[in-house]
């Protein structure tokens, strides 16, 4: 991690923390999730949930399109 | 908001991780790109329920959306395909270029100052569109 990123993560346990929205492992879990290279079917997953939410809304703007 | 700003500069420093491949950085950025699409989406289907754009318009907007995530769709099914080296995903060019009409359209309404929140991810759509294109070899 660049120095900036340490800041920045430093700032989130900071501010996140006291406030009760997350808990420091939280945080850094997130972060190693970020940081940490996924395997294929691990990318291959967050492909499938983009593509069911895309259908989704494409749904809702083929019913807007025909004035539905 | 601070929470927000916070949160986004975290994710946002994942491109300048070395330890990440390059699948995963167009994963992520097509992953951004959705979510910036459906909350563009949103905000747009929110302006015409308070009258804000006519339902013509709505309707023109609505088959370019629709548009949107036919080819976001292509993108994604493309991305699992992709290996580093390959050609970028086909529909890639087409959902940037979709994605700048709808922009085009947010910046149409922006002079009223409830489409700002259109414009804002409308223009974050493109930008994260722009960062799959980087992360798949595009010039």
């Amino acid at each position: 991690m660049t120095l900036e990123q340490v800041l920045a993560l430093a700032r989130a346990i900071q501010i996140l923390v006291p406030a009760g929205i997350a808990t420091t492992q939280q945080i850094i879990a997130f972060v190693k999730t970020l940081h940490t290279d996924l395997s294929e079917p691990e990318l291959n997953a967050i492909l499938d949930l983009l593509i069911a939410g895309a259908k989704r809304h494409k749904a809702i703007a083929e019913r807007d399109a025909a004035g539905g | 908001m601070k929470h927000l700003i916070l949160i986004l500069t975290l994710v946002l420093s994942v491109p300048s991780c070395a330890s990440v491949n390059l699948k995963q950085h167009a994963v992520q950025s097509a992953q951004a790109s959705e979510i910036s699409l459906e909350a563009a989406h949103d905000a747009e289907r929110a302006l015409f329920a308070v009258g804000a754009i006519s339902p013509e318009r709505h309707k023109q907007i609505a088959a370019v959306f629709v548009t949107a995530f036919d080819l976001e769709i292509k993108v994604a099914v493309g991305l699992k395909l992709w290996r580093a080296g390959d050609p970028p995903p086909v529909a890639l060019a087409d959902y940037q270029r979709d994605l700048t009409e709808i922009l085009t359209y947010a910046l149409t309404l922006s002079v009223d100052p409830r489409a700002q929140t259109f414009l804002a991810h409308a223009q974050r759509a493109v930008d994260t569109a722009a960062a799959i294109a980087k992360a798949v070899g595009v010039e």
